[in-house]
């Protein structure tokens, strides 16, 4: 997969049929439309297009088509709605925010179901040219919640993956294609799609703030400032100087924790947060700035009352923040003994 | 005693489709076996979109251009279920002669010069390279000609026409040469005279494919 290296932000919603993907992407570009003033998009796979078309046909059962076949279209499907003109890639690069209601993770969770280890090869090879999400959320239902909300939105018409067995044995395919693409560095959060849409919505929205707001986005009532990635692993790196530690050195004392409650204070209703990478670490420094936000903003906003120079420089931010964190509140990380 | 695949090639599918037609009625006749002539894309509803992009009425990208023949070939090879009577898997079981008018070296050819060859060859991993492929070179003016006379194009029209068909010419040996450094095996017949390429067909298909006399 191509890492995204626009400047707008590719987020994607997974999860088993009927586990409220497209109403919580439509929520969440609503939240960043509205709040945030993003500039959003979203979309769905199998997507608008000729290809995607003959999808739904197939998904319908009014057409027959074998599986890997049908493994190849979906991938075909992906790359025309991510390269074709006024796709996802122009779009990212326009600075976009792109939302996108499935994507990869669902060929790797549905198709790979029944696909031979070499097959499973050749499905990721056709994914090569894919660029990668900045941020997936997948959102996870049991296989009998998404039968029951299957049931109740189409009146008992089901698609050709919607038995309750095949959804038990995807949700768990789902799992394994999470890890897998975790280990190769992707940032990929599972939260549980069974409680009410207000706080699916409320969990998948605090993910994204997290990763691309609150965390690198460091704002007082007139100064807002989305940090670059230089001026994030500058950040990151006086964390570490001022604490003495690496953020690697906590991740791996706990892999077995949720780091990130555990950082934010959260009593769950989430779960399966895991740390593999750079990315992880990333989140975490996110989640440790975003707890500090009300005092980086002070700092801010008394800087410019005493009448200083205006705070340009990013490592005077850092500077001042983070001497104020290390005196005032020692042991900043939740899990840091 | 399995079936074999054929694949012709080249630049215009009517030759390649005479050549495929009186290589099938010879092999009738002179085996007797079951002789399946088909084509790439195929009938099916993946090849009609496959025509309609070849033929500039939809747009796509290359990439996804390049997966839906994929998926076109797959379907063709393989069928919609396992022992599909309309595949060829089943056809070469059955031991079936299956000779295909333009197959994997077209996809090659058509992409080549604008997705990585490495990577078609990865995502065609799942389809066998034919026993027998034949890239019929004929040369570019005499095939213009045929067209003119069964098309009555302009003089723009065979100017666009000639462009078209020395880039996928063009195409084609650059796929040959780089598919052969990876041991692919492609004969090559260049003639003008059907004649002479039918003969260069038989020979080939006796001493490759051990065909009796």
């Amino acid at each position: 997969m191509i890492p995204n290296a626009s400047q707008g932000k590719l987020i994607v919603l997974e999860g088993l049929d009927g586990a409220g993907t497209t109403t919580q992407a439509r929520l969440l570009a609503e939240v960043l439309r509205v709040e945030h003033n993003i500039r959003v998009w979203t979309t769905r796979e199998p997507s608008e297009g000729p290809i995607g078309a003959q999808i739904r046909s197939i998904l319908a059962r009014r057409l027959s088509m074998g599986g890997n076949t049908l493994a190849a279209l979906f991938t075909a499907d992906r790359l025309d709605h991510l390269y074709s003109g006024g796709g996802v890639r122009e779009r990212l690069n326009n600075g976009e925010w792109v939302i996108m209601d499935r994507y990869y993770l669902s060929s790797f969770a549905y198709q790979a179901l029944s696909m031979s280890e070499d097959e499973k090869r050749w499905l990721f090879a056709m994914h090569q040219f894919c660029i990668q999400p900045d941020l997936t959320v997948f959102v996870d239902v049991e296989a009998k919640t998404s039968m029951t909300r299957i049931a109740l939105n189409r009146g008992f018409h089901f698609e050709l993956f919607e038995t309750e067995d095949k959804l038990l044995a995807i949700r768990e395919q789902y799992k394994k294609a999470i890890t897998g693409l975790c280990k190769q560095g992707e940032v990929i959060h599972v939260i549980s799609g069974e409680h009410p849409l207000k706080t699916v919505q409320k969990n998948i929205l605090k993910r994204v703030k997290t990763r691309f707001l609150d965390g690198i986005y460091l704002a007082s009532d007139e100064e807002q400032k989305i940090l670059s990635r230089k001026e994030f692993r500058i950040l990151r790196q006086r964390v570490e100087d001022e604490l003495h530690l690496t953020f690697q050195g906590i991740i791996e004392r706990s892999p077995s924790k949720n780091l990130a409650d555990a950082t934010q204070g959260n009593a769950g209703g989430s779960y399966s947060l895991e740390f593999f990478d750079e990315n992880a670490i990333e989140y975490h420094v996110a989640a440790f700035l975003n707890r500090n936000r009300t005092r980086i903003t002070s700092i801010l906003a008394q800087t410019k009352a005493e009448g200083r120079e205006r705070i340009s420089d990013l490592q005077k931010i850092c500077d001042s923040v983070f001497r104020y964190e290390y005196a005032e509140q020692p042991k900043l990380l939740g899990d840091k003994k | 005693m399995t079936g074999q695949v054929i694949a012709f090639e080249g630049v215009d599918t009517d030759i390649l489709s005479m050549q495929a037609e009186n290589l099938a009625h010879l092999l009738k006749k002179k085996e007797g076996r079951s002789v399946i002539t088909t084509r790439e894309p195929t009938d099916g509803p993946l090849g009609a979109q496959l025509r309609l992009l070849l033929n500039g009425r939809i747009d796509m990208h290359q990439y996804a251009s390049a997966l839906l023949a994929v998926a076109d070939r797959m379907d063709h090879y393989y069928g919609v279920k396992e022992n599909d009577p309309n595949s060829i898997l089943v056809d070469i079981q059955n031991s079936k002669y299956v000779l295909c008018v333009r197959y994997l070296l077209f996809a090659y050819a058509n992409y080549s010069d604008i997705v990585p060859l490495e990577w078609l060859m990865r995502i065609n991993i799942f389809i066998p390279w034919p026993d027998l492929v034949i890239f019929v070179d004929v040369p570019i003016d005499s095939v213009l000609t045929k067209i003119i006379k069964e098309h009555g194009y302009n003089e723009a029209e065979v100017r666009i026409k000639r462009e078209e068909l020395i880039n996928l010419r063009t195409h084609y040996l650059y796929a040959i040469n780089a598919l052969r450094g990876e041991g692919r095996q492609i004969e090559i017949i260049e003639s003008d005279s059907m004649d002479f390429i039918h003969r260069h067909c038989v020979k080939l298909v006796e001493q490759r494919l051990r065909l009796e006399q």
